[in-house]
């Protein structure tokens, strides 16, 4: 390990334990490490930006011969015309502000087009497809898979309507509501469960670099 | 003010939209270029995104709030830009493999980002101590999922769970027949049911009967099957109030996408 | 009744210390306990282990610096697995220079160990060592998400004309014949796999954007918080199965046969799951003991 790898560890661990003094309470040493944190990380985010997304956008358009230069050129041009939105340029050009909004108009438009299409085509036929399941013993199926398989449609029918139905919980429709109701909360606990075991897991992830690439204990 | 650009959404979008349909040339290859330039021009938006989060931070300094910490930022800021710019002249950019600006990344963005997440792992264990309470069916159906899947996921959750589960039902059994005296008709009668099915739960669980040559054997009944459980609560009943959800949440992005293209929603403009 | 009452009032910075020793303590008792495989991870693992040599695991690295402890031994173990096998191995990230570094990080460790392991003569069937290019590729970062996904659909080289070095796509020996997205085959005559390592919503664009146009096989390793969505997916069929959280991670090596980052951390995470659900009852004990009707 040479020299930069040694005082770059030691000084995780020591922004790792600014961090964590925010435990006891929020301090100078806390405040300090996260400035600190902010103004590095904007930086990188300004090289990565240019480096990752831009020079490589427009080496692109340089890429195609003929025509299609041509065409990835005015890509450029209207991408370019973003940067109007910029500080400095709202502060010094502020009547140029509104080239901005052709972009973003292109892009919306984009994203829009492509998720009418494909949410439709990827999500809301697939899965309400996949939710067709026999409720019958109709094959000779397992009776713990008919059980699954009314549980599974009643849950996406029951979870939906609690949605849709913004009503009081009287009558029938209340009782659909309540076992929508039940089946949210069931799969709210999952999640939570979930949550928690990612939290816990980035913890370990902290407390193993300490351990192993700091103190070399484990 | 707006038109044109509302304008290019609908053509845009209608184009997109309709593409998809006609794979007669030129269309696809249209199609393709027109998700060429989205790549493009994504690539400038990016752009706009860092610089306001940059410029927020230079006002706040220039505000003078605090100069220690203002002055930690910039100086954090414009070492990182210059080490950049170096980098990016001796080794061609500033990610490249063999570029010593990936330095700060690994030692000071990764540890401290990292940290700052994992802080969550104490609020969380602090915030289920003091607020996840039991306090009607539905929050003790999210309180069972929770525990089965947080212990039936680990390994040693199932020798855990069934003294937790244990604990818990005497606990509930100890509530429910303790109160089901201050209330009349049913609820008296749903309450009393309820406590005793609650501590015939507990019982059984402790019951040290020999079974099959096995001491507990509902306990033990208890840690073989938590962890098929939990596996069958997340695929079966989690997954169809998920898909309940997320149909709900698909719909919805359809009609914004709709209001969007024909110009109802402008609210991207701002 | 005092003690318990003290029980149900612990400080929240007792709590903190709790949790901090019970993830820092097991550490040093150097364990990695086994753990049960689910099916949802077995189906990846044989699936990438049944495939023809010398096919194609495309990987999209779209997690950051937060997501690394869980996500990161994942990419390692697949890559091992993967190179094991002797597949080939392509890079991408819609997650900024985060996934591209983390990403690149984790493949050049499991590159540099695989081609150690060589050296060693533990795989005698390969004499020479991974090389870039030609064992793994990597094709970097592009903006655009659903764009990206749905040109890689039909020309991977639309959305990415040269790898994360500059060098043309067309001019690597591991891109012969790999032209779009589709040459992953299907599920019933594979040709490969796309594995999104996910923290985000990026796992729902691939599936809806991405897979659903192209049919290809597709798996998904996320972290914990955003795995529960993915179910749905898994039951619909649209991805063959899931690696879940360190949980996942931990399963895939046991599965790939070494305990690497993922199984050493799994023994913290139950004594950990274990203290927060001990908390859990002593605060319902506080509340319930107290409560009077």
């Amino acid at each position: 390990m040479n020299i930069w790898e040694l005082i770059g560890i030691w000084l995780a661990a020591i922004l790792t334990f600014a961090v964590f003094s925010f435990l006891y309470r929020d301090n100078p040493v806390y405040k300090w490490a996260e400035h600190l944190f902010v103004g590095v990380s904007a930086a990188i985010g300004v090289y990565a930006t240019l480096d990752q997304a831009v020079v490589p956008a427009v080496r692109e358009a340089l890429a195609f011969p003929g025509v299609f230069k041509l065409v990835t050129w005015l890509a450029v041009v209207l991408g370019a015309l973003i940067l109007f939105k910029l500080e400095i340029f709202a502060t010094y050009l502020p009547n140029l502000t509104f080239l901005s909004r052709y972009p973003i108009a292109f892009v919306t438009g984009m994203g829009v087009g492509l998720t009418l299409v494909n949410v439709v085509n990827g999500y809301l036929f697939p899965q309400t497809q996949a939710t067709f399941l026999p409720l019958f013993n109709i094959q000779g199926a397992n009776w713990l898979t008919i059980l699954n398989n009314w549980i599974i449609v009643l849950g996406v029918v029951f979870a939906l309507m609690y949605f849709f139905f913004s009503a009081q919980y009287k009558g029938r429709l209340g009782m659909v509501l309540r076992v929508g109701i039940t089946f949210l909360m069931v799969a709210f606990g999952a999640m939570f469960g979930y949550t928690v075991m990612a939290r816990l897991s980035l913890l370990i992830g902290r407390i193993y670099f300490l351990l192993h690439d700091w103190l070399h204990l484990i | 003010m707006f038109r044109a650009p509302v304008w290019l959404v609908f053509i845009a979008g209608l184009f997109m939209a309709s593409a998809f349909f006609i794979p007669v040339d030129p269309f696809p290859m249209m199609q393709t270029w027109a998700l060429k330039w989205d790549v493009i021009v994504s690539a400038f938006a990016l752009v706009v995104g860092i610089d306001s989060l940059v410029m927020h931070h230079i006002r706040r300094v220039q505000r003078r709030q605090n100069v220690l910490y203002s002055g930690t930022l910039l100086v954090g800021f414009w070492v990182t830009i210059a080490w950049g710019a170096f980098a990016w002249w001796r080794y061609g950019g500033p990610f490249a493999t063999q570029s010593t600006f990936l330095w700060l990344f690994r030692y000071i963005v990764v540890p401290m980002d990292a940290t700052m997440f994992s802080l969550l792992a104490f609020f969380i264990a602090s915030a289920a101590y003091r607020a996840f309470r039991a306090r009607n069916f539905s929050s003790s159906l999210l309180l069972l999922s929770a525990g089965i899947v947080m212990l039936g996921r680990v390994p040693f959750g199932d020798w855990a769970a069934a003294p937790i589960f244990t604990a818990f039902a005497l606990l509930l059994a100890f509530y429910f027949l303790r109160v089901f005296r201050q209330y009349e008709g049913w609820g008296r009668g749903i309450r009393l049911v309820v406590g005793i099915a609650f501590l015939a739960v507990g019982i059984v669980l402790l019951w040290p009967v020999w079974l099959n040559g096995q001491i507990f054997p509902a306990f033990r009944f208890v840690v073989h099957h938590i962890q098929g459980l939990a596996g069958w609560i997340m695929e079966v009943p989690q997954m169809a109030a998920r898909r309940g959800i997320d149909l709900g949440i698909s719909l919805g992005s359809l009609a914004f996408a709709l209001r969007v293209l024909v110009g109802i929603e402008r609210g991207y403009m701002r | 009744m005092r003690f318990l009452y003290i029980l149900t009032t612990i400080d929240r910075r007792i709590i903190y210390a709790l949790v901090f020793l019970a993830t820092a303590l097991p550490f040093l008792f150097k364990k990695s306990p086994d753990v049960q495989i689910t099916p949802e991870v077995e189906r990846v693992y044989r699936f990438i282990d049944r495939l023809p040599a010398g096919s194609r695991i495309v990987i999209s690295a779209d997690y950051g610096p937060s997501s690394m402890p869980e996500i990161q031994p994942m990419l390692y173990a697949i890559c091992k697995h993967a190179f094991t096998k002797g597949h080939k191995v392509y890079l991408l990230t819609h997650w900024t220079y985060q996934g591209l570094i983390a990403g690149q990080d984790g493949i050049m460790s499991a590159v540099r160990d695989f081609n150690r392991e060589i050296k060693e003569g533990k795989h005698p069937e390969r004499t020479d060592t991974l090389i870039e290019g030609v064992d793994y590729v990597s094709w970097g970062f592009r903006p655009g998400g659903m764009a990206v996904m749905l040109l890689m659909n039909s020309d991977i080289r639309m959305a990415f004309s040269r790898d994360v070095r500059g060098i043309l796509l067309d001019s690597l020996p591991a891109m012969q014949g790999f032209r779009n997205l589709r040459d992953l085959g299907t599920v019933e005559n594979p040709k490969g796999i796309l594995i999104g390592l996910e923290a985000g919503f990026t796992g729902d664009v691939w599936v809806v954007y991405g897979q659903a146009q192209g049919r290809w096989p597709m798996a998904l390793g996320s972290t914990a918080v955003v795995t529960p969505s993915y179910y749905t997916y898994l039951e619909a069929g649209q991805i063959i199965g899931i690696l879940g959280g360190l949980k996942g991670a931990a399963e895939y090596e046991q599965l790939a046969g070494f305990k690497g980052q993922a199984s050493i951390g799994m023994l913290s995470q139950s004594i950990v799951h274990i203290l927060v659900v001990v908390l859990i009852f002593l605060g319902n004990l506080g509340f319930f003991l107290a409560r009077r009707k």
